[in-house]
Parts: structure tokens; C-alpha cells; sequence
């Protein structure tokens, strides 16, 4: 940690160029249907997080509490195998989001991620979610319907790989 | 149990430990910032509402500020005058109170007098059950000392609650974020996780002990004054306060009232009266309001909750025993949580693993 860190203001008073953040949500598909209005109130939810090159995300197995959108960087998706392998499935960079089913259930991590180089993450998190459907339904709602499109979508398309 | 995990354990319980045991040292310090939060998340339903209705923040937070704060002044200008009026009705009648209330002592004295282990008990402590008029003289005026510190310790703490109270709803979203971001990638869902359900499970706490204090004030005012006893209104919300610490607020309650009996010279059926109001509200704080806004927010075996008033009564006072039931109801989410994240089996270091496949880009 910079010395710095230790007087700096760790509670900034707002975001820094919040229409730079919200023109960012248009490009990623999860927020797409959603007004600019609805975005900045997504916005105020998601949780900015950095990480290093080769610094592990999360691990198949972790439990899942949310899903991430790359803000910037790159990151590598994996598969590990019991027999001590593991397999590299995707790579995804800015506007790609991954970790979306665990914002609908509470299962385990099904796979690695990795950033592969320096990345900024914006989480969304399940519980952020459902407090977002108590207090806005509409939004909620709105959210829901476009992940489950979109989990429906990444099921068929494995489907159909699989032929 | 793996020895990491027993270590493990181990660490977090003394360290837990030692911040609970500073809690309960210094809980004065922390008082005026626990009500605020407890406040804070009483008014955050209603902040929320204001906002999903187009309000910005800073109005919502001025306009829910201004309600509450306000409203409590305009009611303390006509609730201090009653107040005042009760007071110089009870100053007005505190000869006759003395004087029913050492009548009563005295036919305690009596009946201790009466039986053997009475009188030794008499020979070694007379004092405390002889209301001589240098005894009470002593008892005013050791209150009338502390009177000047009580004074001022409300005064700070009524002016740190609505100030913190304020900076809470405005900016806890700031600071909760701010504090979330302080901790490292490697716990941060860990931490998220734990925070939500604390969050969760003090809201069930909360609205638990609003809900039930609500209903036995209520239920107990309406008792005593329909059996005619003085002063219901305050009688009641005391029992009703005091219910809220397990098994021997509903005593104290009991205890109150009978006060109040004594002191106005009430005959020996108010007493039986009062025994009957508060055995009836008991039975319906036991088997609808408990187990209906309760059960979520604690979950322990009644010895456990016996053994910890006793603890929290040790340690901390009636303010102990109001918090250690909360306390641990949270401390069993943080410590299940912190549980399930250090016993997890050991994984293989991921880098060591063998890559075996090529890539498929997006």
C-alpha cells in the first residue's frame, strides 16, 4: 500500500465522470434495455474492483455471491479437472461480463477466471440485486429478464456445440 | 477438524473476543453512533421510497431529517409541560408515597423479623430495610449529586444522535462502499457476503424488538388501566421496554407496576390484578408475537439465552443485558460464514496445473 493511501479520502464524494460510466453500461448487454436513468441507479451498486496480472478472481468451487463486468483488461476463463489439469475455455476483454449465474443462484463457481493483465472489474452482486427488485421492481425486473435471456441464450448455444 | 482450521478458529475467537470485551468497556463511547444506526436504518426504508419517486438524495435526506427531528421537537414542547405537570403531581403527593412506601418496608421488616433466619439477616443489615428519614435524605441527595453528569451526558448524546443519525443517511452508502473497497480482492466476496447478511439478520433484530415493545407497551397500558392502576401509560412502555431483555425483563415490568401500587396505597387486590394483566400478556407475547417476529432473528436454545443475559448482565449491565442476545445472534453469522471460508479442503495451486487444451477467443 502507497503511503499516501493512509491520508488520502478513502470515501470520494462522487464517481468520477459518472456519463463516461453510464455510455460504458450501453456498450455491455446485460444493461442495454435500460434507461439512462435506470443505469446511473444500476451504477450506484456495482463495486469497482482492480486486479493484478495473473491474480485469480475466483476458483471453480468458490462460493458465488455475483457476476463481473470487465470495465477494462483482459481475463482468461478456465476449467480445472480433478486429474490436476486444466483447460483454458475463453477470453474475454472490456464489455464482456462472466459470473452471471451466480446472481440467480447460489451455486458454486463453475469455472477459473484469471485476469491476464491489469483489469478494472465492475461487480454486481445478488443480494444488491434483490434489494434493487424490493426497492425498484421495474429496473428489477427489467435486469432479471435480460440475464435470464441472456443464461437461456449461452445454455442453447452450449447445446448446440455439443451437437 | 483439520489443525489449520482449528487454529484458525481459534485466532478469530480471541481476537472476536477482545473486540467484543472492548465493546462492552467502552460501549458508552459507541452508544450515541449505535442509536444513530439503529435510526438510520429505521428511516432507510422510507429514504429509499422517496428516491424511487424521482427525489435526489440530499432532498430526501433533508425532508425524512426535518420530519423526524422536527416532529420530535414540536412533541417534546407539549410533552415536556405534561411531563412537568406529572412530575409536581408526584412531588405534590411524595409525602403520602413515603409514607405508604416505608409502611410497606415495614411490614417487610416485620415478617423478616418473624421467622429465624429473618432476624440474623436483621442483625447484620437493619439499615437497608429501615426507612429512616436520614436514610432517604442520603438517597436524594447521592442522586441529586449524580444529577449535574446525567444531565450532561444526555445533552451530548442527544446532540451526537441527530448529527450522526444525518451523516448516516446521507453518506452510509459512501462509507460502506468506501470500506468494502479497503479490503483485498481475496476476501472481498467473503466480506460482501458477511455484510449482507449481517445487514439481514439486524433487520430482523430490529424490527423483532420495535414490533414487540410496540405491542407489550400496549397491551400492558391497556391491562393496568383497565384494572384501574395509576400511571398505565408509563408503567407500560417500561414493561414494554424491559420485555426485551429475556426472562427477567417481564419481572421487572411486574416490579414496576407493583411500585406504583405501593407508593399510591392501592389494596392487596391491584396486586393480584397486576400479576394476572402481566401473566396474560406474557402468554401473548410468548405464543403469537415471539414466535411470529422472533424466530428469525434469534435461533438459540433457552438455557443459551439464560446463560447470556447473565453474561451480559456481568458485563455490561442492564445495557449488557439488552445486547447479548443480539450479539450473538450476529456473532453466529460472522463466526458460520468465517466457519465454512477457513475449513474449506486445501485445492491444488492453480498455476501448477497443466493446460491441455487450446484457446477459443470471443
Amino acid at each position: 500500500m502507497e503511503l499516501a493511501a493512509l491520508w488520502k479520502n478513502p470515501f470520494p464524494a462522487s464517481v468520477p465522470s459518472e456519463k463516461m460510466e453510464v455510455s460504458f453500461l450501453s456498450s455491455v448487454t446485460v444493461f442495454t434495455p435500460l434507461t439512462d436513468r435506470q443505469k446511473r441507479k444500476v451504477l450506484s451498486i456495482l463495486h469497482t474492483r482492480t486486479f493484478e496480472p495473473g491474480e485469480i478472481i475466483f476458483r471453480k468451487g468458490d462460493p458465488g455471491v455475483g457476476m463481473y463486468v470487465i470495465r477494462s483488461g483482459q481475463v482468461d476463463v478456465y476449467n480445472e479437472y480433478p486429474d490436476f489439469t486444466k483447460t483454458r475455455i475463453i477470453s474475454l476483454s472490456s464489455g464482456d461480463f462472466f459470473g452471471e449465474i451466480a446472481l440467480l443462484n447460489d451455486s458454486p463457481r463453475s469455472a477459473t477466471v484469471v485476469a491476464t493483465v491489469g483489469s478494472t472489474l465492475l461487480g454486481l452482486f445478488r443480494h444488491d440485486l434483490l434489494s434493487l427488485m424490493d426497492s425498484d421492481p421495474v429496473l428489477g425486473m427489467k435486469l432479471v429478464y435480460r440475464l435470464a435471456q441472456i443464461v437461456s441464450e449461452r445454455l442453447r448455444l452450449t447445446n448446440c456445440s455439443g451437437d | 477438524m483439520r489443525q489449520k482450521t482449528v487454529l484458525g478458529l481459534a485466532v478469530f475467537g480471541t481476537c472476536y473476543s477482545l473486540l467484543l470485551v472492548c465493546f462492552f468497556l467502552f460501549w458508552k463511547l459507541f452508544a450515541p453512533f449505535l442509536v444513530s444506526y439503529v435510526l438510520f436504518f429505521a428511516f432507510k426504508p422510507f429514504l429509499q421510497f422517496l428516491e424511487n419517486r424521482g427525489v435526489s438524495h440530499l432532498t430526501a435526506v433533508l425532508l425524512i431529517f426535518i420530519s423526524v427531528f422536527g416532529g420530535l421537537g414540536v412533541f417534546l414542547l407539549f410533552f415536556i409541560p405534561a411531563v412537568y405537570n406529572e412530575f409536581l403531581h408526584i412531588n405534590s403527593n411524595l409525602e403520602t408515597y413515603t409514607v405508604s412506601f416505608s409502611s410497606f418496608l415495614l411490614s417487610i421488616r416485620d415478617t423478616v423479623t418473624s421467622s429465624t433466619s429473618g432476624s440474623f439477616l436483621l442483625r447484620h443489615g437493619s439499615n437497608l430495610i429501615t426507612p429512616t428519614p436520614e436514610n432517604v435524605g442520603g438517597i436524594v441527595h447521592a442522586v441529586a449529586q449524580k444529577i449535574p453528569s446525567l444531565v450532561s451526558s444526555f445533552l451530548l448524546f442527544i446532540s451526537v444522535v441527530p448529527f450522526a443519525t444525518f451523516f448516516f443517511l446521507l453518506d452510509a452508502r459512501r462509507i460502506e462502499r468506501g470500506l468494502i473497497r479497503l479490503v483485498p480482492n481475496r476476501y472481498f466476496e467473503v466480506v460482501l457476503d458477511l455484510l449482507y447478511n449481517l445487514e439481514l439478520q439486524f433487520g430482523y433484530i430490529l424490527r423483532g424488538m420495535l414490533f414487540s415493545v410496540t405491542i407489550v407497551s400496549l397491551l400492558s397500558s391497556l391491562g393496568l388501566w383497565m384494572i384501574g392502576l395509576d400511571y398505565p401509560l408509563i408503567i407500560g412502555v417500561f414493561a414494554g421496554i424491559s420485555n426485551l431483555i429475556p426472562y427477567a425483563g417481564p419481572v421487572v415490568g411486574v416490579l414496576g407496576a407493583f411500585a406504583v401500587a405501593v407508593m399510591t396505597g392501592d389494596p392487596g387486590s391491584m396486586y393480584v390484578s397486576i400479576l394476572v394483566v402481566f401473566f396474560l400478556v406474557q402468554i401473548l407475547d410468548n405464543t403469537v408475537i415471539q414466535p411470529l417476529v422472533m424466530s428469525k432473528s434469534t435461533n438459540l436454545h433457552p438455557m443459551a439465552v439464560l446463560l447470556l443475559v447473565l453474561i451480559g448482565s456481568a458485563m455490561g449491565g442492564v445495557t449488557g443485558m439488552f445486547l447479548a442476545v443480539p450479539v450473538v445472534s450476529l456473532s453466529s453469522i460472522i463466526f458460520r460464514i468465517v466457519y465454512s471460508e477457513i475449513s474449506r479442503p486445501p485445492r491444488p495451486d492453480f498455476f501448477q496445473l497443466k493446460e491441455v487444451q487450446a484457446v477459443r477467443h470471443s
